[in-house]
């Protein structure tokens, strides 16, 4: 009985090692189980991410992450968003991917909702911008995005913005940044995903 | 035909060997991201028709169009692939010299890097007891490790595994300690954060097999720089032994490693393709098939041909000048020259040389942008015996990781005699001293030369 246990724990430890050693904590899914799978890349610390259910997901403090659409890079996606007292808004980046954006500050379409109001931006160039959509601390924002082609469309709440038509190639990214200081925390909730073409 | 078959079968068993290795190694040791982008050029077709009206209309009359919108994607996608290593450390041989872990007349005597051995007792496990200042040595071989999040989020920790790793604390078994897959936990502290890196490196190990036990130790550890490294442990090992005898034993000691590769934790977010290398080449065997041009048994009649093998050759940049000045060492060099022809001799010689970890000092000139490589150097090797050799090896960089090459060169052994043993067995009791010339092919096992742009002194992101 004790030669085996030892040869079961011998055989396991390479098991064990690479397992362990190759996870990354830094990803998990939303949604997994599903037929839309949505992988999280946290890209802060690891106590800033937070996954609280099976679509759901807090960030605390100025950290980002990024929503990785493993099957599509022209997809629907749609996701609530709810902030702390502290939370001064939130921003998503589109048509980036985490890489481009990191080290070549090539930051996509940036749709920022804060409290001044929301701004679409395609680098330098405002797309859209209104005052009267603010971001309020504790009222779930409804976000949803299309990028079909060279067109993205976006939607907050029950208004729509675009479509906007982009030279910029459709990746598998939607980047979320919280906007705030390190006391800031932000919900989202209810992800879900859908590839444009099937 | 028949005759070059199993040429041929070998050839292709080798590559075949090479590309599963090769491929089935990157695996193991990296990590991939894969970025996809969807380009849409054309995604909308408008066209706009005027018919033109029948008959006189006059100015006002409006026309017909006609617009026909047709959804039309030219769209292609675009995947970028980026390979990072995924490791800590890669391993494959370590060793330590051990100080007073037994009677000092009952010795291993390996030197202080455990690897000095008798050469009546080299590649055997027949080892006489002797008075030695190093009484006992530690091997590792296959040794990997994973960086661990566990308790931090910088990968200091780490969790790793051996293939096995020998504790032989005297001249014998009975106190040996001997782990197949021991499990190992290390946290590592960098008092240098440059290569090479300078860190004490904490360890707590478990073996269960064929020995159990715990391995508590520390260690100062300077490397790697092409693979090579240098340490000082301090230690106790709590267990049983593989004769299942009581051991609690301390120890310290002296050990050096090759082809053991170190990142540091930031070097884990760096492509391979933008990794820092500080040598010219490293590898895991080169094969010297040569044929003698002087110095052979000239009394017989058989071939003139002779053969070098060199096991993990590593060939590192000096770090002055244009780096092309290089210093290298194997683990152990091999040079078969001949076998003593006499008819008449009960006991025909071998001129047969043995070095253990001898030292290199050659000049690197890279041509074609390091495609190929020519190599002028010499080399000592000063234990078991005295053997020099000067050469030059034109290196092509072949297929990956079997590189080949040409070399030319004179070697001068001063022989050595065994009376037992492996070497005894497989190379004869009357090992001759030779100087010879000679001209061969060189074949390297799993080995990589590298270019001037990927030496991390010619970058210029430094």
């Amino acid at each position: 009985m004790t030669a085996a246990l030892l040869v079961l724990l011998t055989a396991l430890v390479p098991v064990f090692v690479q397992t362990v050693g190759t996870s990354d904590p830094w990803r998990f899914w939303l949604g997994e189980g599903t037929t839309e799978p949505l992988q999280v890349w946290n890209r802060g610390s690891l106590d800033a991410v937070e996954k609280r259910g099976v679509r759901d997901v807090r960030i605390v403090g100025p950290t980002r992450i990024g929503l990785i659409s493993p099957r599509h890079t022209e997809f629907r996606l749609v996701l609530y968003a709810t902030g702390s007292a502290a939370t001064d808004g939130i921003r998503l980046r589109m048509r980036t991917t985490e890489r481009d954006y990191a080290e070549l500050s090539r930051g996509g379409i940036a749709l920022t909702i804060d409290r001044s109001g929301v701004r679409i931006e395609e680098g330098t160039t405002v797309l859209a911008a209104t005052d009267t959509l603010r971001f309020r601390a504790g009222d779930p924002i409804r976000i949803a995005i299309e990028h079909d082609g060279q067109q993205t469309r976006i939607a907050v709440g029950c208004s729509l913005f675009g479509p906007f038509r982009t030279q910029l190639p459709a990746t598998e990214y939607t980047i979320v940044e919280p906007l705030g200081d390190e006391s800031s925390s932000l919900q989202i909730s209810d992800v879900a995903i859908e590839g444009v073409r099937d | 035909m028949r005759a070059t078959l199993p040429p041929l079968l070998v050839v292709c068993m080798v590559l075949v060997w090479q590309g599963c290795s090769t491929a089935a190694f990157r695996q193991l040791v990296t990590r991939t991201e894969k970025d996809t982008y969807t380009h849409t050029r054309h995604d909308t077709i408008r066209t706009i028709e005027f018919p033109n009206a029948p008959g006189e209309r006059g100015i006002v009359y409006p026309s017909d169009r006609t617009t026909k919108t047709e959804r039309a994607l030219e769209q292609y996608d675009s995947t970028v692939v980026r390979y990072y290593p995924n490791f800590i450390r890669f391993g494959v041989f370590e060793s330590a010299g051990l100080l007073a872990t037994g009677p000092s007349d009952r010795a291993v005597g390996g030197g202080i890097f455990g690897i000095y051995t008798d050469p009546n007792e080299s590649f055997g496990n027949n080892i006489a007891p002797k008075s030695a200042l190093f009484t006992g040595s530690m091997y590792r071989i296959g040794t990997i490790e994973f960086p661990l999040y566990w308790f931090d989020q910088e990968p200091t920790w780490s969790v790793g595994t051996s293939l096995t790793e020998v504790f032989q604390w005297e001249a014998s078994n009975e106190r040996a300690i001997v782990g197949a897959f021991p499990l190992y936990l290390r946290k590592r502290y960098f008092l240098r954060d440059e290569i090479p890196y300078v860190c004490v490196t904490g360890t707590a190990g478990f073996g269960f097999l064929p020995s159990q036990y715990l391995n508590m130790a520390a260690s100062l550890d300077v490397g790697s720089l092409g693979g090579a490294n240098v340490r000082v442990y301090a230690g106790m090992v709590i267990g049983r032994s593989i004769e299942q005898r009581s051991v609690v034993q301390p120890y310290l000691g002296f050990g050096a490693s090759l082809l053991d590769f170190h990142n540091h934790p930031r070097e884990l977010r760096r492509q391979w393709s933008e990794h820092e290398h500080s040598s010219w080449d490293v590898g895991l065997m080169r094969l010297t098939p040569f044929l003698l041009l002087s110095g052979g048994d000239t009394a017989g009649q058989g071939s003139s041909v002779g053969l070098q093998l060199q096991l993990m050759p590593t060939t590192v940049a000096f770090p002055v000048g244009d780096h092309r000045i290089t210093a290298g060492a194997d683990l152990f060099t091999f040079v078969f020259a001949y076998r003593q022809q006499q008819p008449q001799a009960r006991n025909p010689g071998v001129a047969f040389g043995y070095g253990v970890l001898p030292l290199r000092i050659g000049y690197w000139l890279p041509i074609a942008g390091g495609a190929l490589a020519l190599e002028p150097y010499a080399m000592y090797s000063y234990f078991p015996h005295s053997m020099w050799q000067v050469a030059a090896r034109l290196h092509v960089n072949a297929v990956e990781w079997l590189p080949l090459g040409i070399a030319i060169g004179y070697i001068s052994s001063a022989g050595f005699s065994v009376t037992r043993g492996t070497i005894e067995e497989v190379v004869g009791r009357n090992i001759l001293a030779f100087d010879v010339a000679y001209l061969g092919i060189t074949i390297g096992i799993a080995e990589e030369l590298f270019r001037p742009s990927q030496l991390r002194y010619y970058r210029s992101d430094r």
